[in-house]
């Protein structure tokens, strides 16, 4: 297997400063540790809830905020330390963002909003520049002739077009979605994820999908990882992770998307009501041990301790959790097998 | 765009009669006679229904406002009680001093206040940031005519690098013309570079933090094109607004800070007129005022249309 991109034990951490004159220091790990691997052609979803770092992770992906600790490697070479323009990094990896409206900019024609990056990456100008425009344009389902137009005469969903035809246009090895579909409505959501696969087929350009809808990531996503306050919990192949979770925390994220059946969502809500209250934390200040002890149905002593190791799981992937290695012992087999 | 201005100057029709109705209307309810004033207390009954006659004054109210209404759309403003000087001479003849004031003010405030609020915005939190933003606080709180008074005594008392008071045309001498209103244009461009620098301060820091900003940069490209390319022509609506709102308050200081330099313009022209109730003068002013200042906001909006490509569709 060939390695594109290779994560290993990524920090971002931000400081905040409190008080009257900023005396006070907060230290917010918005990612904590985090390690996996990309390979061409592969899309690897990220879900976890708001907060769990997952946006920060494609950030410092694309070294929009520095990373504290750790390293990423892009075919091997190091680009956690690259300064200045880091221009052959930048034309590798690119980026499609939430929001269809604040991604493109309102006083540019599309041909200069896709032009910029073959200029900037290929030295294109003029007609030749133009013309390949038109052709990204058209890769990405929109009419070439559309050059001279603003953003603000396309729709919503015409738009992202837009800015995945601009993320093409540096042919780029790994394009991250940072939430690229929430924005959509529905139909135009499975639209442009289909147009996302069969420019994937196309090109075999690697995409971190970052999203809170699971339904999407697991249509789109080769491989899934599940975030939790900064970490990664569990990491695997998708219909695995989904069919049999090995992580109580997926199980419960699992659990939280409605189901059709109105008896079973019925069922569902009454045992969410049992649940005990408890005070979230937040990555400012992070509990002991596993960070999910605090929310587990399953804590056991340990737990409050010490953090888990990552174990291999069977069916694909890992899991980080003590049920799985110190507790009772699932080794690798889904949290289900617990009774 | 051709429509949009031609539809602002049907609409300053209604507006320029609505303030004539009014400025006509107040100068009426101010106490006094004006023919005491222009005949003295020794004059006859008989002189003062003469000139009553004269001027129109015994007239309604309605068939006086008709009449110089009838006039003014021949383009005549009518005359001044005193003398025999047409008010549009009078207007025309002090207009330049204040706009030469208002737009030397202006040239100021831009030259001072955009630049400073870029860099704030560009350094949100940092030391350039937090000096801008004092001196744009400094900047505001203090009244321009008191800026005035404190650059004339170094400037045009210790050391006489230009004239105290008194107004020189451009037509007579370019380089006297800058020095008579270098003064009075800085400390009219004091406050409005302050307003402005808050602006496009803010108006940075918004711009700054869009997912275009943050696509640019994954995209490669250096701060300067992201600033030069990206980030100012969006930052501009907010601060040509606030320039649109700058004219029309420097137009106003112009009027007190002309005082302060002896300067015989506008504010001159209307505090005499008010003083001696010399009705049709400040009519007049009045009028021409508000054509001026309509005309600065017409500018503003194609200057919109400009930098916002979805004013210009509509």
């Amino acid at each position: 297997m060939s390695v594109l991109l290779d994560v290993a034990d990524l920090h971002v951490h931000f400081t905040l400063r409190r008080g009257l004159f900023g005396q006070e220091k907060v230290i917010v790990r918005a990612v904590n540790g985090v390690s996996f691997m990309l390979q061409p052609g592969e899309t690897l979803g990220i879900v976890g809830e708001s907060g769990s770092g997952k946006s920060t992770l494609g950030r410092a992906l694309l070294r929009l905020v520095p990373a504290t600790s750790g390293n990423m490697r892009l075919d091997g070479r190091e680009i956690t330390k690259l300064r200045g323009r880091m221009l052959e990094f930048r034309r590798d990896v690119q980026v499609v963002f939430q929001d269809p409206y604040s991604s493109l900019n309102p006083a540019m024609v599309v041909a200069d909003i896709i032009g910029e990056p073959l200029t900037l990456h290929h030295g294109m100008r003029g007609a030749a520049r133009d013309a390949r425009v038109g052709d990204l344009l058209e890769q990405v389902g929109l009419g070439r002739h559309q050059l001279e137009r603003y953003p603000s005469e396309f729709s919503g969903g015409q738009r992202q077009r837009l800015a995945i035809a601009r993320a093409l246009a540096s042919e780029p090895r790994v394009i991250v979605c940072d939430e690229a579909v929430s924005a959509l409505d529905v139909s135009t959501q499975s639209q442009v994820i289909n147009l996302l696969e069969d420019l994937q087929a196309q090109t075999r350009v690697a995409y971190l999908f970052i999203a809170h809808d699971l339904a999407v990531v697991r249509h789109i996503s080769h491989r899934t990882g599940v975030m939790y306050l900064g970490r990664m919990m569990e990491l695997g192949p998708t219909e695995r992770l989904f069919e049999a979770p090995a992580h109580p925390y997926t199980r419960k994220l699992l659990d939280a998307v409605p189901v059709l059946d109105p008896a079973v969502q019925k069922r569902r809500k009454a045992a969410r009501r049992n649940l005990p209250v408890v005070e979230l934390p937040t990555p400012t200040r992070l509990p002991a041990g596993c960070v999910f002890h605090t929310r587990c149905p399953h804590v056991m002593d340990v737990c409050r301790h010490e953090v888990p190791e990552p174990v291999p799981v069977q069916g694909g992937g890992w899991v980080a959790c003590h049920l799985q290695s110190s507790g009772p012992k699932l080794a690798g087999r889904p949290l289900d097998a617990l009774g | 765009m051709l429509r949009l201005i031609v539809s602002r100057i049907v609409g300053l029709v209604p507006l320029l009669l609505i303030v004539s109705i009014l400025t006509f209307g107040m100068l009426h309810l101010v106490p006094g006679d004006v023919r005491e004033r222009i005949l003295g207390f020794e004059a006859t009954p008989e002189q003062y229904e003469a000139l009553g006659r004269q001027l129109g004054l015994d007239q309604p109210f309605l068939v006086q406002y008709g009449r110089w209404l009838g006039r003014a759309l021949q383009g005549d403003l009518g005359t001044s009680y005193f003398n025999s000087q047409k008010v549009t001479d009078a207007v025309l003849g002090a207009l330049p001093v204040t706009l030469s004031l208002t737009f030397g003010g202006m040239l100021v405030a831009l030259a001072i206040g955009v630049p400073a609020g870029v860099w704030a915005g560009l350094n949100r939190g940092g030391r350039v940031d937090r000096i801008a933003m004092f001196m744009a606080t400094v900047g505001q709180a203090l009244p321009n005519f008191w800026i005035a008074m404190l650059l004339l005594i170094p400037f045009a008392i210790w050391w006489q690098l230009v004239p105290a008071t008194g107004f020189t045309s451009p037509a007579e001498s370019i380089g006297d013309w800058l020095r008579s209103i270098l003064l009075a244009c800085i400390a009219l461009g004091t406050s409005a570079s302050a307003a402005l620098a808050r602006q496009t301060r803010g108006a940075m820091i918004d711009v700054l933090q869009r997912d275009f900003i943050r696509t640019a940069r994954a995209k490669g490209l250096s701060r300067t094109s992201i600033t030069y390319k990206h980030a100012l022509k969006n930052a501009a609506v907010p601060v040509i607004t606030t320039i649109g709102f700058q004219v029309n308050a420097l137009l106003s200081g112009a009027l007190i800070v002309e005082q302060v330099f002896g300067l015989r313009g506008v504010g001159s022209l209307v505090i005499e007129s008010v003083r001696t109730q010399n009705i049709p003068m400040v009519q007049g002013v009045v009028i021409l005022g508000t054509l001026v200042i309509v005309s600065v906001n017409v500018l503003v909006d194609i200057a919109y249309g400009w930098v916002n490509p979805r004013v210009r569709a509509s």
